[in-house]
């Protein structure tokens, strides 16, 4: 992992005395695709709202680049946020509201931004072209310089999300997916540290949000830019993140890679969150054996006390269905749907309602053995409270 | 559904023909005769009415009424804006209580509260003497002057200014302001990037209703100004009282038509009347 750039200690954010986030903590590193995943209502907003600078954290502290930011003000942190509600200027049009950022910056941070040595080679070769021989650099040809610079980077940055074409609309014009674009052209522009992005892509059809799913991915890789990316949608955070932090009501409830997190569910919540799990209660026998549903099975890479309740998961696509004489588990089949790659097969195994992913139809009311391997078995400390 | 409450508005267009298109159809015939009072039986015809129109009493008359309404418009504006403004920032639960603490003085009559403020505005009135009482001798003697005018005008009119600028200000969505501060653009440049482009509509509409009657009223130039000052709305007045109606009709007519184009141009700035609460 590379350098740290953000660090959330101990947070907790309370509304009128409600705890919203409780005491997180979160550390996020340099070029990374982070994912807060959850509910509706866990606090990932508000999560975003206190790195933004919008909502001041309660207790803890919000470290940025090693510095404590807390009572930075938004303006002056090296950070954008694309808005759950876009918050579009409605009374520019949309190249005007691409360029907003750049446009309304100080003289200083725009020089800086966009090379001052660049910016007067630039000048120096359009007065040859020009055969123009005073040589003099005046800080009208800079601001020049600058607007022209303004406006191609915020034509690049429309043409990024496919919006080209589109410049002079207003704003109400545009359709809600394509005012989210623009919302993520706004916030690109100015090539922030760190990306903060609040359902980016909620508004698009499938076809468009698999497309920016790439695009954002491939941006962040080209940009170096941290991108801290906000979802419900499970498949979404699965393809786009390198890790994921999976939260419930303002705590975290797992923190991983995709496939860790999906593979290696730390309780029910996570395991139910993230795709579809069979959890039966089970027996940890001793090193990588396991006992559930009255049969005892291999497993690997967990350690539990010998005899320890725990839970089992398995998913669904991690059944094996096999004859039923030579099966430890046997099951009758209740009902089975076509769900276009797969068959979802519901079956009564042990009195317990089993969900299996096959690739043929199995009539119901068959019986059926299943099978699953040991490292399809993965298991979690047993938590009484859920 | 529809078509009874179509029926409810009913009295009210009855109304309107009876005491709005009406008189003002007479008003309109009444600019081409030459009446005796309001007297048609020995009406004639004859466009000579027209000629008061170039007379220099009259023009006078119209470019003081547009100075004073422009005039208080500007600063009815300015103080407007940040009345609206302050209300809008004030982290004040009731903030409808203090709009209705400010449209309070609407509620009383006109000209008491002009012959009040006219009082006031000469030397001993009521609180020059009970400051006399405890020490304090200070008075002002502006009565009959265009400050007490323009005073006036503002003093009465200014609740129309803040009203649709509040409404405009508090119509913005806060996120706007939030996403120019994350795109680091400071306070007051977001101010005026965002907050006052998107609050102009409230001055539009604000300043519409304050100029307009600013620019016909006759009570307040006659009250405070003590006849010294002269507006359009003063002549009407005059000529009304005299009792030619032609003339009186015609300049009225002007006034009419001057705002008639002000609500059109309301209506093309502000097209869903948002500010109009
Ligand atoms: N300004 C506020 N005042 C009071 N309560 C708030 C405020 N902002 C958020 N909340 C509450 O905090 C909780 C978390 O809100 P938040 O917006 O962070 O959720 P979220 O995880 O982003 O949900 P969603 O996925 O629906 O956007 C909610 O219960 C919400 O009602
Ligand atoms: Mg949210």
């Amino acid at each position: 992992m590379g350098k740290v750039i953000i660090e959330l200690q101990d947070i907790v954010k309370k509304f009128d005395g409600q705890v919203i986030v409780d005491h997180l903590n979160l550390t996020i590193y340099e070029n990374e695709f982070l994912t807060l995943l959850g509910p509706s209502g866990c606090g990932k907003t508000t999560t975003l709202r206190m790195i933004a600078g919008f909502e001041k954290p309660d207790e803890g502290n919000v470290i940025i680049n090693g510095k404590i930011f807390n009572n930075l003000p938004a303006y002056a942190r090296p950070i954008n946020t694309v808005f759950q509600k876009y918050a579009l200027f409605p009374h520019l049009n949309v190249l005007d509201n691409v360029a907003f950022g750049l446009r309304n910056r100080s003289f200083k941070f725009l020089l800086s931004f966009f090379n001052e040595e660049e910016l007067k080679k630039e000048i120096i070769q359009e007065k040859e072209q020009k055969g123009q021989n005073n040589k003099k650099i005046t800080k009208l040809d800079l601001h020049k310089k600058i607007n022209e610079k303004i406006i191609e980077e915020a034509k690049k940055s429309i043409e990024l999300v496919k919006l080209s074409g589109f410049e002079n609309r207003k704003i109400d014009q545009m359709s809600g997916g394509q005012q989210q674009r623009i919302a993520l052209a706004r916030a690109i522009v100015n090539r922030p540290q760190i990306l903060l992005l609040d359902e980016p892509l909620s508004a698009l059809d499938l076809k468009l949000r698999e497309n920016m799913q790439y695009e954002l991915k491939e941006i962040q890789r080209k940009l170096g830019i941290t991108f801290i990316f906000v979802t419900h949608d499970q498949q979404e955070a699965m393809t786009m993140s390198d890790r994921i932090v999976v939260m419930k009501d303002g705590t975290i409830q797992q923190l991983g890679t995709p496939k860790n997190i999906y593979n290696e569910p730390q309780n029910r919540f996570v395991a139910t969150f993230i795709g579809e799990s069979n959890i039966i209660r089970g027996t940890y026998l001793e090193k990588n054996k396991i006992s559930f549903m009255d049969a005892i099975f291999d497993c690997m890479g967990y350690t539990f006390n010998d005899n320890e309740p725990v839970d089992v998961v398995i998913r669904p696509e991690d059944f094996d269905i096999i004859p039923k004489e030579n099966a430890k588990l046997t099951g009758t089949v209740t009902s089975c749907i076509f769900r276009g790659v797969f068959y979802e097969i519901c079956a009564d195994v042990h009195e317990m309602e089993f969900v299996i992913h096959a690739y043929e139809e199995i009539e119901v009311g068959k019986v059926i053995g299943l099978n699953v391997d040991p490292y399809e078995i993965s298991l979690m400390k047993v938590n009484e409270n859920e | 559904m529809n078509d009874s409450y179509k029926k409810l508005a009913k009295p009210y267009e009855i109304w309107l023909y009876i005491f709005a298109l009406f008189p003002a159809l007479v008003m309109f015939a009444l600019i081409f005769l030459d009446t005796e009072g309001i007297n048609l039986s020995e009406a004639s015809l004859t466009f000579g009415n027209f000629s008061q129109l170039t007379e220099s009493s009259t023009i006078i008359a119209f470019v003081n009424s547009l100075k004073f309404a422009f005039l208080s418009t500007l600063i009815c504006a300015i103080l407007g804006y940040f009345v609206a403004y302050r209300l809008f920032r004030s982290k004040f639960k009731n903030k409808f209580l203090i709009l209705t603490i400010l449209i309070l003085p609407m509620w009383s009559n006109i000209l008491l509260r002009i012959e009040a403020l006219g009082n006031v505005m000469q030397p001993n009135n009521i609180i020059t003497d009970i400051l006399s009482k405890i020490g304090i001798h200070i008075g002002i003697d502006i009565k009959g002057t265009s400050v007490a005018v323009l005073i006036g005008l503002v003093f009465t009119y200014l609740p129309f200014m803040i009203l649709p600028i509040y409404t405009a200000l508090e119509k913005i969505d806060p996120s706007l302001e939030e996403a120019s501060l994350d795109l680091g653009v400071t306070h007051l440049k977001t101010f005026w990037k965002v907050i006052f482009p998107l609050s102009i509509k409230g001055i539009v509409t604000g300043s519409i209703m304050v100029f307009l009657p600013c620019l016909s009223g006759f009570a307040i130039p006659e009250i405070l100004g003590s006849g010294n000052i002269v507006l359009i709305g003063n002549v009407i007045d005059q000529f009304f009282r005299n009792m030619n109606y032609n003339i009186g009709a015609l300049l009225a007519l002007l006034i009419l038509i001057l705002i008639l184009g002000a609500i059109f141009l309301v209506q093309k700035v502000d097209k869903e009347g948002e500010t109009l609460l």
